[in-house]
């Protein structure tokens, strides 16, 4: 074995037993990263899981077209068949009277008490009418009002669905901006953390550099543990983030369904190969890069105290 | 082994702490450099180190020229010295076995010969029950002894001591300084930093005297009484106390050499 790989060898041990050493300043190390991951990560998983709602919204916006009172069976048929031979449907689905009724009452069952009095005579029938492509809707539109003859009206969201689209560019930008201050901060903060515990340890560096290690030789150690915190610190967010969500769903999800029925969150696992390498990177970059950058500060003072100088 | 040529050093604040400095130590020679705070010890000690560099003139230790030497030579120059801190400067996380091995590790040595070497000057420090011990374990004196073993591990030609005895009882500043004997009748240059003046009088070596960054007195002191016989063979009663002499005697001993 070459000498020098020999001394890593005992340096990455170093490294590792330091941890353990210092282990009050590693778990705040720890504690502080996944602080700083946890936002950022329940950040992340508000803004997926948003955007997924907002997606649902969007392939929901169907076109109500209402049928006259009293129109039959075969003025019905004739109805669906003029929506069909229009360009631009995906599905064109009858809703009685009935079931207008029961959509109603299964999504107010908490309030069934103000719908006792109404009756399915009330509701008017109509077609659910699935546009193929968003960009074609204001035509179709167009077009299924001047079906004449039986068609009461047609009702629509495409305003909800513009405004809707509007709010997802906003939680894009917005989430986006939120993630990258929270990785600043971060950095600072564990930053911060590292210089108070290199300060704490500038003795050893002094030793260090007066027996004649060179400065690759005194990175290392402080590397290993860098790396070594960050990794622990993002799996440590990780379980916390994966806990946080499964508890914070739990209340939200009846919430979710009754606003957007048979909506359920994007299940944790699904978003683990997005967050994995994501918390391991900012652990990495974090830990490693923000002990190098603050040994290079201790590297550069000398074996001697300043407060020496004075007494030269 | 060590020679200054003119050297001259004024810190950014203006205080010149070394002036014209001249000087030639040779191989195996013992050297004791005393002066009050301010003299320019510090300074000295910096120069020899490459912990500053000569504002004037130069610095050559061994085969390096001080000024000349590139940053990434600086770790292979240290490695040929010794050095001893006041403070012991021991790494408070490591035991006496590790701290003595790191300087070892440090040049890549094997974990085989590592165990030899440091086993072989625990022997010769007396420390060979503490190897297990953390520095915070033991006295300052054994503190030292540990960071003078540290010292050694290399091997160096040179060993260069900053008031090594300056935090440690009369007793073992005289083991320590025996030791330092030793390892000079065994080849070892020593140039030891000191205020311990009786000591400097006991032992009877060149002494050079720095005075307002300049010296002010170099040359040999006569001892003022036999040097006392090795440590391992000198009972705690035996122990006598360095005499007390006046400082204008110690002058007078230099110039009658």
């Amino acid at each position: 074995m070459k000498s020098t790989s020999r001394g890593r060898a005992y340096l990455t041990k170093m490294g590792l037993r330091n941890i353990r050493t210092n282990r009050t300043m590693s778990i705040a190390s720890v504690l502080v990263l996944v602080s700083c991951l946890m936002l950022i990560g329940m950040v992340f998983l508000a803004a997926i899981n948003l955007n997924a709602i907002l997606s649902e919204f969007n392939s929901r916006n169907v076109i109500m077209v209402f049928l006259k009172d009293g129109t039959s069976p075969a003025q019905q048929d004739a109805v669906k068949t003029a929506i069909e031979s229009l360009p631009n449907i995906e599905s064109c689905a009858f809703v009685s009277s009935e079931d207008a009724l029961n959509r109603i009452v299964e999504s107010n069952q908490e309030n069934y008490a103000l719908l006792e009095g109404i009756d399915s005579q009330f509701m008017p029938a109509g077609f659910e009418v699935v546009p193929a492509s968003m960009d074609d809707f204001d035509a179709t539109v167009t077009q299924l009002q001047t079906i004449s003859g039986f068609v009461e009206s047609v009702r629509h969201f495409q305003g909800i669905a513009a405004q809707l689209a509007a709010l997802e560019k906003a939680l894009t930008v917005v989430g986006t901006a939120v993630i990258a201050v929270l990785l600043v901060v971060s950095l600072f903060i564990i930053s911060s953390t590292v210089q108070t515990t290199m300060y704490s340890r500038q003795q050893e560096i002094k030793v260090m550099k007066s027996v004649g290690a060179a400065p690759s030789f005194i990175r290392w150690p402080f590397l290993v543990e860098g790396i070594v915190l960050g990794v622990l610190g993002s799996l440590a967010a990780l379980v916390v983030v994966g806990l946080v969500y499964l508890l914070l769903g739990g209340v939200l999800e009846p919430f979710l369904a009754r606003l957007l029925s048979g909506f359920s969150l994007i299940p944790f696992w699904v978003n683990l190969p997005v967050v994995l390498p994501s918390f391991l990177l900012v652990g990495l970059v974090t830990g490693g890069g923000g002990s190098m950058l603050s040994i290079t500060r201790y590297l550069k003072e000398k074996v001697y105290e300043t407060s020496e100088l004075e007494a030269s | 082994m060590i020679y200054f040529r003119d050297v001259t050093k004024e810190y950014p604040n203006g205080t010149r702490a070394l002036n014209g400095v001249n000087l030639h130590i040779a191989p195996q020679e013992f050297v004791f450099v005393v002066g009050a705070s301010g003299a320019g010890k510090s300074t000295f000690l910096k120069l020899l180190l490459h912990e500053e560099l000569p504002t004037a003139g130069s610095v050559r230790v061994g085969r390096f020229e001080l000024n000349a030497l590139k940053a990434r030579q600086i770790p292979l120059f240290r490695r040929q010295l010794g050095v001893v801190f006041q403070d012991f400067r021991l790494i408070a996380t490591m035991d006496v076995y590790d701290n003595i091995a790191f300087a070892m590790r440090v040049v890549g040595a094997k974990e085989k010969h590592i165990a030899e070497r440091v086993h072989y000057l625990l022997h010769l420090v007396g420390l060979e029950r503490k190897e297990h011990s953390k520095p915070s374990e033991l006295s300052g004196g054994e503190q030292q002894r540990v960071a003078i073993a540290r010292a050694l591990a290399n091997e160096p030609d040179l060993i260069i001591a900053d008031e090594p005895t300056g935090n440690i009882d009369p007793r073992m500043s005289q083991e320590l300084l025996e030791l330092f004997v030793q390892l000079n009748e065994a080849g070892t240059t020593i140039v030891m930093v000191t205020h311990a003046h009786d000591l400097v009088r006991h032992y009877g070596r060149r002494v050079i005297i720095l005075d307002n960054g300049s010296i002010a007195a170099d040359g040999g002191l006569r001892p003022t009484v036999s040097p006392a016989p090795p440590r391992q063979s000198m009972p705690a009663r035996a122990h006598r106390k360095p005499p007390q002499l006046p400082p204008e005697e110690v002058f007078s001993n230099i110039w009658k050499g």
